[in-house]
C-alpha cells in the first residue's frame, strides 16, 4: 500500500485541486522552481550528459547533485534501491573485466585501469540521469506534468490523469474483494485459468461502470474536454535566472 | 486527438489499471529480479491498454492509456522510474502504429499486430535505456559480455544467434498473445455491461 500512498501525496493532492497545500522540498515555496524550472533542470542535465566530454562526467553528476541537493533534497532516497547499485556495479565491473587489455591485478583476477575508468565514467553519467529525473520528479506534481503534455497538444490529458488518480484506491478495494471472494469460493484451487479470467472481467467491468458515473457527473457539471482550459503551470519567480544559469552551465560543461 | 468526456472516464479506468499492475505487480516482480519481468509486463500492460482501444476506438487511445500509466509511475516510489517510463511511453507508441497499420476496425489481427509490435520493444529496451543512461560504451560492454558468455558456456557465435533468436520469437508470441487476450476480454467485457432484460 505504500506506493498508493505515496500518489495521494498532498502534493499530488493538490496539484488535483483538493486544495492541499504541497510538501515543501525546499527552503520555502518561492525558491522552489516552477514547471518549467523543473524541466529545465532535468534537460540540462541530460544535455550535460550528451556534449560534456567523457572525462568530466564527474561535472554532469556535480550538477545534478547541486540541483537535487537545492531543489529535491528527497531525491537521494531513490538511491537506496538495490537495483540502481546493481546497475552501476554491473557497468563497472563488466568495464574493468572487458574493456581494455589487463594491465593490473584486484586480488588474483586481471583488470584493466582504462576500462575501470570508461566504466567509473558511464556510471556517474547514470547516476546524474536517474538523480536528474528523480529531481524532477519530486519538484513538479502530476496535474503539472500533464499540463505540460496538454500544451503539446493531448488535449483533455489533465482531466485523464486526475480521474486516474482518484479511480486507484476504488481499483485496488474493488481488485482485493474480487480476488478474495474468488479465492474464498476456492477458485485458485481448480480451473484457475477460468479464475483469472473470470476474476479480470469483474474488475474492467466495475471500473468501467465506476467510469462512467465519473463521465456523467462531469458532464452534468459542463466540463467538455475541448472547452476545458489546460492545467495551469506553475511560474517561479527564480525560472528565468535558473533557465540562464542552466543555461551556461551546460555551456561551460561543453567547453570544459 | 479528439476524445469526448465519456472517452477520457474510460482512458482513465485503463490508465489506472495498467498503472495499478505496474506499480504493484512491477515493482514487487523487478525487486525480485523475475527473469523476464519486462516481458511479463508487457504483456499484462498491453492486454489492458489494448482492450482499452475496442472501447475508445479512435487513434491516440492506447497512447493516452500509457501516459497516464507513465505518469502514475513515474511519481510512484522506486529507485529506477525512468526506464519503466520509457518502455510504457514507447510500446503506446508502437502499440498505436500497429492499430493504425492493422487497422481501426480492431479486428484480431490488428491487436496481434499492436501487441507484437509493443511487445517488440522489450527485447530492445535494455539496450536503448542503458546506452542512454550510460552512453555508447554499453554497446562495447554487451559485446564483450555476449562473447565472454558464450566463451564460458562453451556456445559457438551461432548458438547465441539461435538464442537472440528463441528470445525474439518469445516476445511476438507474448505479443501476439496479449492482443488475442484482448480481443477476448473485450467481447466478454461487452456482454457482461450489457443493460440487462428482462
Amino acid at each position: 500500500m505504500s506506493h498508493l500512498t505515496a500518489l495521494r501525496s498532498p502534493q499530488a493532492s493538490h496539484a488535483l485541486g483538493r486544495g492541499e497545500q504541497p510538501r515543501q522540498h525546499a527552503r520555502s515555496a518561492q525558491w522552489r522552481p516552477g514547471t518549467l524550472g523543473s524541466l529545465s533542470c532535468l534537460v540540462a542535465v541530460f544535455a550535460a550528459a550528451v556534449f560534456t566530454p567523457a572525462s568530466r562526467a564527474d561535472l554532469v553528476l556535480a550538477l545534478a547533485v547541486s540541483l537535487a541537493g537545492l531543489f529535491a533534497p528527497p531525491a537521494f532516497r531513490g538511491l537506496r534501491h538495490p537495483p540502481v547499485w546493481l546497475f552501476l556495479g554491473f557497468i563497472l565491473t563488466s568495464s574493468a573485466l572487458w574493456i581494455g587489455q589487463p594491465n593490473t591485478h584486484f586480488g588474483p583476477i586481471p583488470i584493466s585501469t582504462g576500462g575501470l575508468i570508461m566504466g567509473l565514467r558511464m556510471s556517474l553519467r547514470a547516476l546524474a540521469i536517474l538523480l536528474a529525473m528523480r529531481t524532477f520528479a519530486f519538484t513538479t506534481s502530476p496535474a503539472e506534468f500533464a499540463g505540460l503534455c496538454e500544451r503539446l497538444g493531448i488535449k483533455g490529458l489533465g482531466f485523464t490523469v486526475g480521474t486516474a488518480f482518484n479511480l486507484l484506491p476504488t481499483l485496488d478495494a474493488s481488485a482485493r474483494c474480487t480476488l478474495d471472494t474468488l479465492r474464498l469460493r476456492g477458485a485458485w484451487r481448480r480451473r484457475r485459468v477460468t479464475a483469472a479470467r473470470l476474476g479480470t472481467v469483474t474488475i474492467m467491468a466495475n471500473a468501467l461502470r465506476h467510469a462512467n458515473d465519473v463521465a456523467v457527473a462531469a458532464e452534468a457539471r459542463g466540463f467538455a474536454p475541448e472547452r476545458a482550459r489546460a492545467l495551469p503551470l506553475r511560474h517561479s519567480r527564480i525560472d528565468l535566472p535558473l533557465i540562464a544559469a542552466l543555461t551556461a552551465s551546460v555551456l561551460a560543461l561543453r567547453l570544459a | 486527438m479528439k476524445f469526448s468526456t465519456r472517452d477520457l472516464a474510460t482512458l482513465a479506468v485503463f490508465g489506472a489499471l495498467w498503472g495499478l499492475s505496474e506499480i504493484f505487480l512491477g515493482s514487487s516482480l523487478h525487486t525480485m529480479n523475475v527473469p523476464f519481468t519486462g516481458l511479463v509486463m508487457t504483456g499484462i500492460g498491453m492486454t489492458i491498454a489494448l482492450t482499452g482501444s475496442t472501447f475508445v476506438p479512435r487513434p491516440g487511445a492506447v497512447l493516452v492509456i500509457g501516459l497516464v500509466t507513465a505518469i502514475l509511475k513515474a511519481f510512484s516510489l522506486g529507485g529506477v522510474v525512468l526506464n519503466p517510463m520509457i518502455a510504457i511511453v514507447a510500446e503506446s507508441l508502437l502499440a498505436e502504429a500497429g492499430l493504425a497499420l492493422g487497422g481501426r476496425r480492431r479486428g484480431a489481427a490488428g491487436l496481434m499486430l499492436a501487441g507484437v509490435l509493443a511487445a517488440a520493444w522489450d527485447f530492445v529496451h535494455p539496450f536503448f535505456t542503458q546506452g542512454l543512461l550510460a552512453g555508447a560504451g554499453m554497446v562495447t560492454i554487451y559485446e564483450r559480455t555476449i562473447s565472454k558468455a558464450a566463451e564460458t558456456l562453451g556456445l559457438s557465435s551461432g548458438n547465441v544467434v539461435t538464442i537472440l533468436i528463441v528470445l525474439a520469437v518469445l516476445h511476438l508470441v507474448v505479443g501476439a498473445a496479449a492482443g488475442l487476450i484482448a480481443l477476448g476480454l473485450s467481447r466478454q467485457l461487452a456482454r457482461r455491461l450489457q443493460p440487462q432484460t428482462i
